[in-house]
């Protein structure tokens, strides 16, 4: 009787440590097939240039073979509204090329349409273009400031 | 007691006799302790039911909209909270599932979330409800933890785990003595006096809702915190059970391009203008989400979480009423790329059966039928609680409890194994089963006072 009880007792000790899902365990259900993409942008663009932005699509680590559908859209600061759209020239390397000449210094936004099979990319980056004037620098510094005290308001619970 | 009057009977009947005494003792200990539970189960159970009635009626003003021909896009409407709620973050977004239905912003306002309803098509806003004041939510919160956090769940789950073990000794003691008699379990007897009229009015319901309530006990475990967590952790680790995410484990995580971080804080909202770095990706808008839950032929009805970290991803999530519309679907934050689609489909058999399990047992899947007998049953719950209580006065002797006398070690021992299986499959159980049995063994039999009352 008392040794059923221990034994139970020690089951019952094993069964009350938690258990916690394996990281792992998504390879036993249904997986999507992975496209990574990437917009390659050189460190720093001039106004009035046209620097070199590549689209680059891989999967596992090698680049995609399949040809996709790229499209850019490329709008400055907010005014997303009037965003252009441009067709993506397909280069030898695998790679997809936006021209475009940037008109002048600020914060551009380029987005990338990327179709391939049955998957759709939409990435967007954020570029800046020249120099930020000193003044306009302050002014994002602060508004990173009220943002940062916002969040620390809203998000304390997280 | 009845025991003691009768002439010696045979040693096999005996111990027949002596088996029911202790299946009654256990019956009846479980029965008082977890009687109050029961009843505020069954009560809140039987009126969650009509969520989706009692919510229609209430929020009439903030879910019906005037279809107008020009729709705001969820950016826009998105933009219309933060402006009139400018301290708070927006955590989730809803879409209008039907024409003339609002949509939904959840908000985080000084750590209290709120849900706010928006005309999407003149994107005014038409009210905002604090989520943990809603009335099904607060009937939700006592149902699954009794409004006690942590430790009310854990009631709830041991409460659920001995009706478990009532029902079993409930049917072993029901159970017909031969074939023919089957008034008394079927149907009651309304004519043999007080005394078996009592009794019927506890078995024969109890037997008609049994399966019903074993029904809820065993769709409801699973969403339990303690076994629930658990079982849904082994059953999805072995591939056999929901996939990650859905109920345990985590999301997969958007892929951040560590390099190309700013060293600015993280936000959920629009970016911050680089100033050290000149280049970073965006976080895709919840215009870009609803069209990306378009293409992937998920109907709307579905709630999008908007991620709260660097490597947090929109889960896109649908709980309809029937379970084989399920969707959870997690979409990097920074590309799009659909890293994960759960659909009922994708869920693996016990997956599967658990999902249904919970729609019905939340009278979802079919309809009103469906809330119809989950009320018959939450009804009946509290009818055999009662019905149990009253059974327990009309026998129970004066200054005793009324138990049948303890039977001897040997033939306890069947029982005691029975039970002690379901002790180790539900530990809260186990631990509650030792208390008992601790109190049974070693305090009963020392204290006179006691024992008389035990009638050990």
């Amino acid at each position: 009787m008392r040794r059923l009880v221990i034994t139970s007792l020690l089951l019952m000790l094993f069964l009350l440590a938690a258990c916690s899902a394996d990281p792992d365990a998504a390879a036993h259900y249904s997986q999507r097939k992975e496209v990574n993409v990437n917009i390659e942008v050189p460190d720093s663009i001039e106004a009035n240039s046209v620097p070199r932005i590549d689209v680059l699509l891989t999967s596992d680590g090698k680049a995609l073979d399949k040809e996709a559908d790229v499209t850019f859209l490329v709008w400055k600061d907010d005014n997303k509204a009037e965003a252009e759209t441009i067709p993506a020239s397909r280069k030898e390397d695998g790679g997809y090329q936006l021209e475009y000449t940037f008109p002048s210094e600020g914060v551009y936004y380029v987005k990338a349409d990327v179709i391939v099979d049955n998957i759709h990319l939409m990435p967007t980056k954020q570029l800046r273009v020249g120099e930020l004037t000193e003044e306009e620098k302050q002014k994002i510094l602060q508004e990173q400031e009220q943002r940062k005290q916002k969040d620390s308001g809203s998000h304390h619970h997280h | 007691m009845e025991a003691q009057q009768k002439p010696p009977a045979p040693k096999k009947k005996l111990r027949r006799r002596s088996l029911y005494q202790s299946v009654w003792r256990w019956h009846f200990y479980a029965g008082l302790i977890i009687m109050p539970f029961l009843i505020i189960l069954a009560v809140t159970g039987g009126i969650y039911l009509f969520k989706p009635q009692i919510e229609a009626a209430l929020y009439k003003d903030y879910y019906e909209v005037t279809p107008q021909t020009t729709v705001t896009t969820p950016s826009e409407q998105i933009d219309t909270v933060e402006t009139i709620y400018p301290d708070a973050a927006v955590t989730s977004y809803r879409p209008s599932d039907s024409p003339d239905r609002s949509a939904e912003i959840g908000i985080q306002q000084d750590g209290t979330a709120f849900t706010v309803f928006v005309d999407p098509y003149t994107n005014v806003v038409l009210g905002k409800l604090e989520e943990s004041y809603r009335l099904v939510n607060v009937i939700e919160k006592i149902h699954g933890e009794l409004l006690m956090g942590t430790v009310g769940d854990r009631i709830v789950e041991w409460a659920a785990c001995w009706a478990l073990i009532l029902l079993i000794t409930g049917v072993y003691l029901g159970w017909p003595k031969s074939k023919t008699r089957i008034r008394g379990v079927l149907v009651p007897r309304l004519n043999k006096g007080k005394k078996l009229l009592a009794r019927d009015m506890h078995v024969v319901p109890a037997f008609w809702i049994s399966l019903g309530l074993l029904f809820l006990i065993l769709t409801g475990l699973p969403w339990s915190g303690l076994w629930g967590n658990n079982f849904q952790a082994l059953t999805t680790n072995a591939g056999i059970g929901y996939p990650p995410s859905v109920w345990v484990g985590d999301a997969p995580a958007s892929d951040v391009k560590t390099k190309e971080i700013a060293d600015v804080p993280w936000s959920a909202e629009n970016l911050p203008v680089p100033v050290s770095a000149n280049q970073q990706y965006a976080q895709l808008s919840v215009d870009d989400v609803v069209q990306i839950a378009d293409e992937e032929g998920v109907k709307p009805g579905y709630n999008i979480m908007i991620p709260q970290t660097h490597d947090g991803v929109f889960t896109l999530s649908a709980f309809p009423p029937n379970a084989r519309d399920e969707v959870t679907m997690h979409i990097d934050q920074y590309t799009g790329a659909v890293l994960a689609d759960y659909r009922y489909d994708n869920y693996q058999l016990l997956g599967k059966i658990i999902a249904y399990g919970i729609t019905i047992h939340k009278g979802t899947e079919f309809g009103i039928w469906n809330q119809i007998i989950g009320v018959i049953v939450c009804l009946g719950i509290v009818g055999i609680a009662v019905s149990g209580f009253i059974l327990w006065l009309s026998r129970k002797p004066k200054g005793k409890l009324g138990s049948p006398k303890a039977p001897s070690d040997k033939v306890m021992k069947g029982v005691i194994a029975i039970i002690i299986i379901l002790g180790i499959v539900f530990p809260l159980v186990g631990i509650s089963i030792i208390i008992v049995w601790l109190f049974d063994r070693f305090v009963i039999p020392r204290v006179p006072a006691l024992k008389r009352f035990f009638n050990a």
